[in-house]
């Protein structure tokens, strides 16, 4: 950017485009086509700022699979944009907690308006599965297929900047659950095990949730209740509910275990940032790029940033690659001064 | 250079890739939640599609992408492209 006066090259794969507005749909895509193929009629889900609902009511329109959507209730409220997608594609769409599960009913007995969480929104839509034959379960990260579907950004990228003579010296990405940030680096990542580049790789959560910086690496369930298989991630306990930031796509408790064990081998460098400091960055990246960032994509301009201005005192050149998973127009509320930044 | 970089169809991939092809050592495996004991792949089946439990397991290398999906990829518009920041070319 002409504003950061960095020698730094930076470049963005912009997920944006999509028609749901976010990476989400490379793997909604290839899931409702996989149930699809296995004769399922039904694929129940969880969703927070509701990318993951609307890519997967997207794939599951074309595909011809209903999609029943567990929206956690603090983005349920705050993006209303988002129910109604997933409702042009078909989703059904419930607030969580609801009264409509057993998972669900813990919570809203103790309080109806409480905010939810990734993690029970999960119970609720894996209940739904475990008591339905004709329905199964589908999730938008953590997963190492989920990972697999997403690596298409990365490969992809890498031929772009191929085409340029590039190979990136830094790769960034947000990190809720780990997809984006997987499907952009892990091809990269190939190129540092294979070939022995030298590339830094840097997840970027908020600071509100911060499962790689201050989470525990061990066993933990995927959801609230303890539904799920137990996963070996960072997590920050089943149990934790993130205050209800606007970044709701990375309100999620645990971490991709493939994510986490690169974190573990150094791999990958994990930073945090806060809600305050990620809005600056998205702001100045509207003014200057002409594209409004989603709140969770927010986080890897703010590390990049850093890294450029990093490279203004280093007077060094570097590559840059980072992830913008997602446009952040029906998120433009959370941009408001007179909104609840944490 | 020019900020744009669109969308070459040549540059779609035509597989995923699998990082855990690459990995000398994996994260330890999935365990049930009742039993404690390493997962095994039919007991997702109370949960998730068959194909997709296994890609969930596969360590090849690469999958291939299906013509269907690969079809549903490449026909959004203008998908994915790269783009790059303006900067004023301090290097």
């Amino acid at each position: 950017m002409d504003y950061l006066e960095t020698p730094a090259k930076i470049f963005y794969k912009y997920e944006g485009v999509s028609p749901t507005g976010s990476h989400k749909t490379n793997t909604a895509l290839m899931q409702a086509y996989l149930a699809k193929q296995d004769g399922i009629a039904a694929l129940s889900t969880e969703t927070g700022a509701g990318q993951w609902g609307s890519a997967l009511s997207y794939a599951g329109s074309k595909f011809g699979l209903r999609i029943q959507v567990y929206m956690v209730r603090a983005s349920f409220r705050q993006k209303p944009g988002r129910r109604i997608m997933m409702e042009i594609f078909g989703g059904q769409v419930m607030e969580s907690p609801s009264p409509t599960t057993e998972a669900g009913r813990k919570y809203y007995a103790e309080n109806p308006d409480h905010p939810g969480s990734l993690g029970i929104a999960i119970s609720e839509a894996v209940e739904v599965a475990a008591r339905n034959p004709e329905i199964k379960y589908s999730l938008g990260s953590v997963l190492d297929a989920v990972l697999l579907h997403q690596s298409i950004i990365g490969l992809e990228a890498e031929r772009q900047l191929q085409d340029l003579g590039l190979l990136p010296d830094v790769v960034v990405g947000c990190v809720g659950g780990g997809s984006n940030f997987a499907g952009l680096s892990f091809p990269f990542v190939r190129k540092t095990l294979k070939e022995k580049a030298a590339i830094k790789f840097i997840a970027v959560e908020p600071e509100a949730c911060p499962s790689l910086t201050r989470g525990k690496l061990g066993y933990d369930h995927g959801d609230s209740v303890g539904l799920t298989p137990l996963l070996y991630m960072h997590s920050l306990g089943k149990d934790f509910i993130p205050p209800a930031i606007h970044a709701g796509g990375l309100r999620y408790h645990g971490m991709a275990p493939l994510v986490s064990h690169l974190v573990k081998k150094g791999t990958v460098e994990p930073r945090a940032y806060s809600q305050k400091a990620i809005f600056e960055a998205a702001k100045l990246f509207f003014k200057t790029e002409g594209i409004l960032p989603a709140p969770e994509s927010a986080h890897a301009i703010a590390a990049v940033i850093d890294e450029a201005l990093e490279a203004r005192k280093t007077r060094k050149s570097p590559t840059i690659l980072f992830n913008l998973s997602g446009h952040g127009f029906l998120d433009i509320n959370a941009y408001d001064p007179n909104s609840n930044c944490v | 250079m020019d900020r744009f970089i669109f969308r070459n169809p040549n540059h779609l991939p035509t597989h995923f890739y699998n990082l855990k092809a690459d990995l000398e050592e994996l994260p330890p495996p999935p365990l049930n939640p009742v039993t404690k004991n390493p997962l095994k792949p039919e007991e997702l089946e109370v949960i998730f599609p068959r194909s997709f439990i296994a890609q969930e397991i596969t360590r090849e290398r690469f999958i291939p992408i299906p013509a269907e999906v690969l079809e549903a990829y490449s026909s959004l518009p203008a998908h994915s492209p790269d783009l790059r920041f303006k900067t004023n070319g301090l290097s």
